[in-house]
């Protein structure tokens, strides 16, 4: 029998509903013994329960109906393997971890009011196998599946919190504005996987954008993606230092294709994967659009930097990576 | 004595036949048509605009509108390029040739207008341009003039190598055009012809770098030296 430690992680990815834009993608991991895993489901297709909950405006079957589609929105990715399986309504509910059925559906969590959904994990924290993935959608909130002007689109959300759920963490492609109450409002986004939700009535989240799709490709690649696709790798550099956490963003100029990663070291380097052949324009910001313990748990998190555009014009290949270079930074 | 008289006899009566062959002289002919024409030369190619584009997010609305991030106007730059030329003279005025072209082009896009106010830059790399094309040549005139002008057309292939061979990208260019050439003489004692060339043309660039750009037009000048044998 293979030894296997199991550990429930705390609920991460919440999706914040005070509206705020957001970009980049990040996989979801777990440090254990001195490593780190990058979680992800071991096999497919992967079973999901529908909790047999309802909310005021969605009964629990349009709840699955909803929630199937955010998971085939996933599936259908051609570059990615990893598939599902709806496998029932339960009585269970979102909140009972380490019962091995993962299960979605609605919750009140009338203390959480800024939190539309969240997604909770058990892990298989030797491999990073997900053993388990719940999330919860607030009926805090209105929710319609119709995009009904006055309640959020389900189906989106559940795009983003299924985006969570096979291991995704949150992209920060997004602009937002600080409101009066503190808060962010999301002016736009080019990720479903953004923290901060669109507002009412807005169901663009239910289709992918690039920088999802090289995110669930990276990690669940199918066919020749790794083949056909390139990256881009450099260092984000400030006074002859590395910038822990800027978010460097690539821009295809051809197809107006964005996708984004962020340096993940104190050398600044960065590696954003998963580019179609072709020329990029390259810029970097600090992660200032969204609250940073919502992308990291690291201390040391560099925003005290100006946005900056690459003076270089990057040809990435199909199947490998042009030369490492620098971009520079200048202090606020 | 005899014998002499008899030997002065035989060339005098030889001498008048080899006049009366001349007398006749055929019509003058042309020289014999070169047929092969080599040429080297470089010119300058203009730069050729490869399109506005605004790296865009999704607007936060019922109907998403795109949200400027920053925007780019690419192009490609005017650069020197050097090529060489084979030619085959079909007739007297018309000549098929093809050539072989190379230059080091910078692509260069102005980014600008950043949403968070970032600095405007002009990002550039380097490429290396190939341009593979089989043409023709029609004089104007046949006569041997020093100075025939012509008009010339072809289609090849562009190809597009991004700085540290990464990126290899191929089009298709055609062009029109015409100029002079500038006839400089026969070597000696050879049947070689050489002169000058000037060539003006507009190349229509559609793929590699311009995929997605439509035809892309730009200008270029180019002046070389031919051999014909």
């Amino acid at each position: 029998m293979r030894r296997q430690l199991i550990a429930s992680v705390l609920t991460v990815c919440a999706l914040i509903a005070a509206a705020t834009p957001a970009s980049a993608y990040l996989h979801l991991s777990v440090t254990a013994f001195g490593g780190v895993k990058t979680i992800k489901w071991a096999r497919s297709p992967v079973s999901w329960y529908s909790s047999n909950t309802s909310a005021p405006g969605v009964s629990a079957a349009q709840f699955q109906t909803a929630a199937n589609a955010a998971f085939g929105t996933w599936e259908a990715v051609p570059s990615a393997q990893v598939s599902f399986q709806f496998a029932g309504f339960t009585g269970a509910t979102p909140s009972n971890d380490g019962d091995g059925l993962s299960v979605l559906g609605f919750e009140n969590h009338s203390d959480l009011d800024r939190t539309l959904a969240a997604t909770g994990f058990t892990i298989d924290i030797i491999s990073g196998a997900i053993v388990e993935s719940d999330i919860f959608f607030n009926t805090a909130f209105e929710w319609s599946t119709s995009g009904a002007a006055n309640a959020f689109d389900l189906q989106s959300v559940a795009t983003h919190e299924i985006g969570h759920f096979i291991g995704l963490g949150h992209s920060l492609l997004g602009e937002t504005e600080l409101q009066a109450n503190g808060s962010r409002r999301v002016l736009a986004a080019a990720s479903v996987m953004f923290p901060i939700a669109f507002g009412r009535g807005v169901t663009a989240d239910r289709e992918l954008q690039p920088d999802d799709i090289a995110g669930v490709s990276s990690l669940y690649p199918a066919g020749n993606f790794e083949q056909t696709t390139g990256s881009i790798q450099g260092r984000v550099r400030l006074g002859g230092r590395g910038v822990f956490g800027a978010h460097v963003e690539a821009f295809n100029l051809r197809t107006g294709e964005l996708v984004a990663a962020f340096a993940l070291n104190n050398e600044g380097e960065f590696l954003v994967g998963g580019l179609a052949p072709g020329l990029y324009a390259v810029r970097v910001e600090p992660l200032d659009d969204a609250s940073i313990d919502s992308f990291f748990d690291a201390p040391g998190i560099d925003i005290n930097f100006r946005v900056a555009l690459s003076d270089r014009l990057v040809a990435v290949p199909a199947g490998g990576s042009p030369a490492s270079f620098d971009v520079t930074v200048a202090p606020k | 004595m005899r014998r002499l008289l008899l030997v002065t006899a035989a060339l005098l009566a030889a001498i008048p036949t080899l006049a009366d062959a001349q007398t006749p002289r055929p019509p003058s002919r042309p020289p014999a048509a070169r047929r092969v024409e080599i040429g080297a030369g470089a010119g300058v190619a203009g730069g050729v605009t490869l399109g506005e584009r605004d790296a865009a997010l999704r607007s936060n609305a019922v109907t998403p509108s795109p949200f400027r991030l920053f925007s780019t106007s690419t192009s490609l730059d005017s650069a020197p390029f050097f090529e060489v030329r084979i030619g085959y003279r079909m007739t007297p005025r018309l000549t098929v040739e093809g050539t072989l072209g190379a230059s080091r082009p910078t692509l260069t896009s102005a980014l600008t207008a950043d949403v968070e106010n970032a600095a405007p830059v002009d990002a550039t790399t380097a490429t290396t341009e190939y341009v593979i094309t089989g043409g023709a040549v029609w004089r104007f005139s046949t006569s041997p003039r020093r100075l025939t002008p012509f008009v010339s057309g072809g289609a090849g292939v562009a190809r597009h190598v991004y700085d540290g061979q990464t990126l290899i990208e191929n089009g298709v260019d055609g062009y029109a055009g015409g100029g002079v050439i500038y006839a400089l003489g026969a070597s000696r004692g050879t049947m070689t012809r050489y002169g000058l060339r000037l060539d003006g043309r507009v190349h229509f660039l559609s793929g590699g770098v311009a995929e997605g750009q439509g035809v892309r037009p730009r200008g270029a000048l180019s002046g070389s030296i031919f051999i014909a044998f």
